[in-house]
């Protein structure tokens, strides 16, 4: 008789348990593929008030962040809201897999309210419908505030489907002192870029740091930005539009150009693949190394400001090819999303808003913390008093750069998806002789056949 | 009644977790699906891709190397070792335990350690600068590089195994051996391979499928880099599947591997039978 009853218990505890990972919300699947559904939701709820009035919980994701930039993000981006809409929580997540994570719920028709996306994937989520036309609320609320280059790369369509949520210039870092010491100017031209790396590895030093032992997705910091000065940013612009080919000489020439420097040792002694993902930057942070190739991340928030052991500064990516500007690369780093099947659509984009029309002051102290820089312009008299140099020297960087003719384009802010995935899985068969030029361009540019006939849209800046 | 019922809770959820899911494969695989949106049937052409995918191709050879060492390594070494410590009395224990230590070592853990280990700025080759030693760097030596530390996480399971092997071995067959005047080989050879032949022949098959499903070390140190040199089955699956989202590929891949494994244990099963027989009426 016990061992009936622990044998039907078991059995009704599995029923329960199943039929509790059910969907809860039926008409999910059919607001998953509507995307009007939201906003037609968004004119029969007549006020955002009375909504924010009842006890409601936004769900919203990120990826993986140090606990001080996730303390940071609650205190200058969510509690300000939360506190000023009471009965609303925002619950912040944080997941290294939260890409796919998203994914697979969006699919079951589910997922967070909010999340964070890279602006190369906004028009697979748009075409999809798993995501809400933003272009409205961006008419209303963010154009003129935002940067346009900014919402242009957040459409899909012609139309906005994702808040910009940061600005980033990739280019060049450079050891001051170690620059002085070596007897050495700020490279802007090829035979200057050279020159400083053959002095520094002739000194027993690293040219430029740089590793991409686990992390190939790094080489995008070199592709991109021998791109655009090797051949120009109007060719990149070109080649992403169809008008031209990875198997045009100006463009195969920015390869071979790369292996040449490759091949030369000038990336971490020809050691790159051989290092981890974090060993070349602390190469670089160890003063070994006159160079760094990464983006402005680096002195915003991967670094303490204030705590560098060396003066440094960052410079556009000098010319690789004669006639062609030194630029730097400038793309949204990242974006975000709001989920289509979202119940409190006003009250999530109120909250998109509330991060860009926070007063400058009030951003200006967030990104001192740690956060990234946002893509609006702040009052330079807006810092507080105690922002370290390091910071302030970093958006100047970011405005000279992305304001003048010296802006490029970064591989995951401008090229199509799939492309990227591939110039960056291969080009190391390419530098270790696996696959010959020829045959790392014609892979490159079947990638980008495939990309241009599936219907991907180059936005220029 | 009872017994069926008290199993009902695992099977419901190895139903939803692991039969279903697989058997969906089956239909994703001919789909172009992204992992978003509605899959498009596109019959069999993602079959017909992946024999035209080099890089998948890369990867089985990768795998097959990867096998060949993960049969041969971590056996001689685990059962030269266990025929070792089986003799030591006492001191025994605390060697097994020490060879065993690497085991529950996280991957994660172990693969960055050795990665730091590998690196010819701070690792081993900062000691011996004339060595120029960067395995994770060198097409011809990443793949080795990384199955060695897979190798030392691994092999103190397969020395506990062995261990426990050959303490099955009846002990009055080594008196007979010793009466019949054969030496240390002849009684490995004759007297104990006969004996354990059984628990090797588990660990090979169990190994053969384990060396398909590695992903670990590799993606923790070198994400299938240099220039696809250890790229392996698994993390090719992976990028197809969760950094391109070419699930519909990836599907179809994965369905490929899994069947190839699958026939690959039906053959060896069958052999085994077929060779049990021999041997049973060889002895009738």
């Amino acid at each position: 008789m016990k061992k009936k009853m622990i044998a039907l218990v078991l059995v009704l505890a599995t029923i329960l348990a199943l039929v509790g990972c059910t969907s809860d919300t039926p008409e999910t699947d059919a607001t998953a593929n509507d995307p009007n559904t939201a906003e037609t939701d968004s004119t029969e709820s007549a006020d955002v008030s009375a909504e924010a009035k009842e006890d409601t919980t936004l769900t919203f994701y990120w990826t993986s962040l140090e606990s001080d930039t996730q303390e940071a993000f609650r205190r200058y981006y969510i509690t300000p809201f939360e506190e000023a809409h009471p009965g609303v929580h925002i619950d912040f997540v944080c997941s290294s897999d939260m890409e796919s994570n998203v994914r697979v719920q969006l699919a079951a028709g589910a997922g967070p309210d909010i999340f964070r996306c890279d602006c190369y994937m906004i028009p697979d989520y748009a075409k999809s419908g798993y995501i809400l036309d933003l272009e409205e609320c961006s008419a209303a609320n963010w154009e003129g505030l935002v940067y346009d280059w900014a919402l242009d790369a957040c459409r899909a369509d012609g139309h906005v489907y994702a808040l910009p949520h940061a600005v980033e210039v990739t280019g060049l870092y450079y050891n001051e002192d170690l620059l002085t010491a070596l007897g050495l100017e700020v490279p802007t031209t090829l035979e200057e870029f050279e020159n400083c790396c053959q002095t520094a590895i002739n000194n027993d030093y690293i040219a430029v740091a740089y590793s991409c032992g686990n992390k190939t997705n790094n080489y995008q910091w070199l592709i991109g930005n021998y791109l655009n000065t090797y051949c120009g940013t109007d060719a990149v612009a070109d080649l992403f539009s169809g008008k031209t080919t990875f198997t045009d000489p100006q463009i195969s020439g920015v390869f071979a150009k790369l292996k040449e420097h490759w091949d030369a040792g000038f990336y971490s002694n020809g050691m790159s693949e051989a290092i981890n993902g974090s060993e070349g930057r602390s190469q670089f942070l160890n003063g070994e190394a006159l160079f760094d190739p990464e983006g402005t991340w680096l002195s915003i928030s991967t670094v303490t400001p204030g705590t560098w052991g060396f003066n440094w500064g960052f410079t556009t990516w000098p010319s690789m090819n004669d006639g062609v500007a030194s630029v730097g690369g400038m793309a949204v780093g990242q974006a975000i999303c709001v989920n289509a099947a979202t119940e409190h659509a006003d009250l999530v984009q109120e909250f998109l808003t509330s991060i860009y029309t926070a007063s400058d002051e009030w951003i200006a102290e967030g990104i001192s913390t740690g956060l990234d820089l946002l893509c609006r312009e702040i009052n330079e008299n807006a810092w507080p008093a105690d922002v370290e140099d390091d910071t302030v020297r970093t958006v100047n960087y970011v405005a000279a750069i992305s304001g003048g003719e010296t802006v490029g384009y970064t591989c995951w802010g401008s090229y199509p998806g799939d492309t990227n995935t591939w110039l960056y899985d291969n080009i190391s068969k390419y530098l270790n002789d696996v696959y010959d030029l020829d045959t790392y361009m014609a892979g490159a540019q079947e990638q980008l056949d495939a990309d241009l006939e599936s219907g991907f849209v180059f936005a220029e800046y | 009644m009872i017994g069926t019922a008290l199993t009902i809770p695992a099977f419901l959820t190895h139903l939803l977790m692991v039969s279903i899911p697989s058997v969906t494969m089956f239909y994703y695989a001919l789909t172009d699906w992204n992992g978003l949106g509605r899959p498009n049937y596109v019959g069999l052409s993602n079959f017909v891709r992946m024999f035209n995918d080099v890089d998948f191709g890369m990867a089985i050879t990768n795998n097959l190397k990867w096998m060949a060492w993960f049969l041969i390594v971590p056996l001689v070494l685990g059962l030269g070792l266990a025929l070792l410590f089986t003799k030591m009395g006492k001191m025994q224990m605390v060697y097994r335990a020490l060879c065993f230590l690497p085991y529950v070592v996280s991957s994660v853990v172990a693969g960055e350690v050795f990665s730091s280990f590998y690196s010819p700025f701070v690792g081993i080759s900062s000691l011996f600068k004339s060595l120029e030693f960067a395995p994770l760097g060198n097409t011809q030596l990443a793949l080795f590089a990384v199955a060695f530390v897979d190798n030392w996480h691994w092999w103190g399971f397969v020395l506990v195994l062995m261990i426990s092997a050959l303490h099955q071995v009846d002990t009055e067959l080594y008196d007979a051996a010793a009466i019949d005047g054969t030496n240390t080989f002849q009684k490995f050879f004759y007297v104990t391979l006969p004996q354990i032949k059984n628990s090797i022949l588990s660990y090979l098959v169990f190994n053969i499928v384990a060396c398909w499903k590695t992903f670990d070390y590799v993606w923790i140190m070198t994400q299938g880099g240099p220039a696809g040199s250890t790229e392996l089955v698994a993390t090719w699956i992976y990028k197809k599947t969760f950094i391109s989202y070419d699930v519909g590929y990836g599907c179809a891949l994965s369905l490929t591997v899994c069947m190839t494994i699958l026939l690959i244990y039906v053959i060896q099963a069958a052999v085994r039978r077929i060779l049990k027989h021999r041997y049973i009426r060889k002895l009738g």
